[in-house]
């Protein structure tokens, strides 16, 4: 009896220890299985991604691939580096030991839905490559900040934790406020060299428990409306306009340009496609180098984030003329240098390693090749004007338009009047002329004059010819 | 007679103190460079009376307003073509960057040349000056700076500006030399401003 109690123990236990070690067995086949699926999905899809981690990724560790299952379903996050050995940080440099992964959460069609996750623990010998840090188990211990963002829908979530516990915005101001990460390097002194922009979060509600942006379960984010979408360069540019220096005038254009329904600067911008950089730009009113220019757009010396655009205190004030310029006047300058603007940050964003800005702006990486070889920097103000007549009149002209008429271009053909504007600060491109010759023999030539006219009255302000301003002046 | 000592001291510093920056004598390099600018077409042309200062040129020859030449790290790129020398644009910069003195072009200066001469600066900006040229098919002005030696003299540049009356146009600092006894043109430095 004895000896068969024994025999029935070991048996027992011999079954339970096989049936262990096969579930064991079992299990890491099947994360194997998801992992597999999952990389085949992405490397079947990536293509159709154009943010900015993408552009970054050094190498996915598809080996260390952590699955997890819940509430949502299966989860796969694959832990990767960044290129060139950059780090990530927010614009106070006081979040650190990034750990970067791309989280895959399958929908209900079984489809893959992609998502940036950034971690950042404030202990840095934290073992974030373990794998019981996941979707669903964040650990005890865990401090830091953790950053989710749904790549398909630009939509991001802001989360921070203490002792594993996630902190809600009731408990700090901070998570009220929108944290945007940046790729760079850390220098010797602590400080932190931004040198792309990720995205930027919170500010809003946060997404529901059941929303994979959510990570580990509930909100996040802040309290306050607002979205917590990672915004595009071209938001970030025209939250990064500083017009504190602007005339009044000036600045109620920009402030109308800003807020423009449909065909605002935004959109104009963001037409333009975006990159990942941050960029400062420093708008003044006052005197210009050249006498003659209405405005004039630079990049600030030594530095490859700050543009300087002046606007001629000349010709906002109307200086030795009866009356200012129009602020449709204005408005189409004002559009036209946010254009050399938006060019001027693609380049130096090219030059800070990559290849995104210029990806839309073959002419202008043309021209930066042809400026290296013949070291002519002029090149690159002549080709802006070159890409902007061949491309961008349409564009300056339906902004124009709603700027002054309150309504939007739907129709995709600004009327002619706005068009004659947008030639403004062209005049000398090959196309203008080429379209509309000096020659009064040529049947555009009434076109021409028609053209110069319009943007005259405009900018006197005042009746020039038969054409009378439009726009309302500025006021001296 | 320390009165007389201390004033003898004193006019030489007063004489070198006001001693005003060096220019040419003759635009014979200025009219070489319009030689091959087309300008003597029937198109006509206004030329700014009134000389562009000094501090343009500089500008654009340095890439940068004042005296301090940055470089960018990621993209050095000479646009000089080597003619950029530190010791000499500190001596340049010097003699000529606060030679505030207006200074006017003479029709005589460009004896080939029918330009119509239109006093002021800002041309472009000017109701007046808009309105005078209204319909009269002259929608280009010349806009110039007093030619300064560089290089102890080595060079001369000045800047030239074929502007549009909608402010658009050529913008550059004109680098030339005298070689077997002709001017040419050695190098053309355009500007960085985008307008």
């Amino acid at each position: 009896m004895k000896k068969i109690t024994i025999t029935k123990v070991f048996l027992f236990f011999s079954l339970i220890l096989i049936t262990t070690n096969c579930a064991t067995e079992e299990i890491g086949s099947e994360d194997a299985k998801a992992s597999a699926k999952a990389k085949d999905w992405f490397d079947n899809n990536k293509s159709n991604y154009s943010e900015t981690v993408l552009k970054f990724v050094n190498e996915m560790q598809w080996e260390n691939s952590i699955v997890s299952n819940g509430e949502i379903g299966e989860v796969i996050e694959v832990p990767f580096t960044l290129t060139d050995n950059l780090s990530t940080t927010n614009k106070e440099a006081d979040v650190f030991n990034d750990h970067h992964r791309l989280m895959f959460v399958k929908d209900k069609n079984e489809e893959f839905k992609l998502f940036y996750v950034q971690i950042f623990s404030n202990d840095k010998n934290y073992d974030i490559l373990d794998a019981h840090y996941n979707y669903y188990n964040i650990k005890d211990n865990f401090d830091g900040e953790i950053y989710v963002q749904e790549l398909s829908t630009k939509t991001g979530n802001r989360l921070e934790f203490r002792n594993g516990s996630r902190r809600t915005s009731s408990l700090t101001a901070k998570m009220r406020e929108q944290a945007c990460l940046y790729y760079g390097y850390w220098n010797g002194d602590g400080s932190f060299t931004p040198l792309y922009e990720v995205a930027c979060y919170g500010g809003g509600g946060g997404p529901s428990e059941d929303d994979p942006r959510a990570y580990g379960g509930g909100g996040g984010g802040g309290s306050s409306s607002g979205g917590n979408v990672p915004k595009t360069v071209s938001e970030i540019i025209v939250e990064h306009i500083n017009g504190d220096k602007l005339d009044a005038c000036t600045k109620a254009v920009l402030e109308k340009l800003k807020n423009l329904n449909q065909n605002d600067i935004k959109a104009m911008i963001d037409r333009f496609n975006s990159g990942g950089a941050a960029f400062n730009l420093n708008m003044s009113t006052g005197a210009v180098s050249r006498s003659i220019n209405l405005a004039e757009t630079t990049k600030v010396s030594g530095s490859s984030t700050d543009v300087n655009m002046v606007f001629s205190d000349n010709y906002i004030y109307g200086n030795d003329n009866i009356n200012p310029p129009t602020d449709l006047s204005v408005a189409t300058t004002m559009t036209h240098e946010i254009i050399h603007a938006y060019m001027i940050s693609q380049l130096e964003e090219y030059k800070s390693g990559g290849c995104a800005g210029l990806c839309d702006f073959p002419t202008v990486y043309e021209a930066y090749i042809q400026y290296e070889i013949t070291k002519n920097p002029r090149m690159l103000p002549e080709t802006h004007h070159e890409l902007i007549a061949e491309n961008y009149v349409n564009a300056i002209a339906s902004t124009i338009e709603e700027f002054h008429t309150g309504q939007p271009v739907s129709s995709g053909f600004p009327k002619q009047v706005y068009l004659d504007m947008a030639w403004g600060g062209l005049q000398d491109t090959y196309i203008f002329n080429k379209t509309y010759p000096d020659d009064p023999n040529h049947k555009n030539y009434k076109d021409r004059e028609r053209i110069i006219a319009r943007i005259n009255a405009e900018r006197l302000g005042s009746q020039y010819g038969v054409n009378t301003p439009i726009g309302t002046p500025c006021k001296k | 007679m320390k009165h007389i000592k201390k004033i003898v001291l004193i006019i030489p510093f007063f004489i070198l103190s006001c001693a005003s920056a060096q220019y040419l004598e003759s635009y014979e390099p200025i009219n070489v460079f319009l030689d091959t600018q087309n300008l003597n077409g029937p198109t006509k042309y206004i030329l700014q009376s009134d000389k562009e200062s000094n501090k343009l040129a500089l500008r654009i020859f340095n890439g940068d307003e004042g005296p301090e030449h940055i470089v960018d790290p990621r993209n050095p790129i000479d646009y000089t073509d080597g003619l950029f020398v530190e010791k000499y644009w500190k001596e340049m910069y010097q003699e000529y960057a606060h030679d505030t003195v207006k200074r006017y072009w003479k029709k005589e200066d460009f004896p080939k040349y029918k330009f119509i001469l239109e006093k002021g600066t800002g041309l472009t900006l000017k109701e007046s000056f808009l309105r005078k040229y209204m319909n009269s098919r002259i929608d280009d002005v010349i806009i110039m700076s007093e030619p300064m030696y560089y290089m102890d003299k080595k060079y001369i540049m000045f800047y030239y500006g074929k502007i549009h009356f909608d402010s658009s146009g050529k913008s550059q600092v004109v680098i030339m030399k005298k070689e077997n006894n002709k001017w040419i043109v050695v190098k053309i430095v355009g500007d960085y401003v985008y307008n």
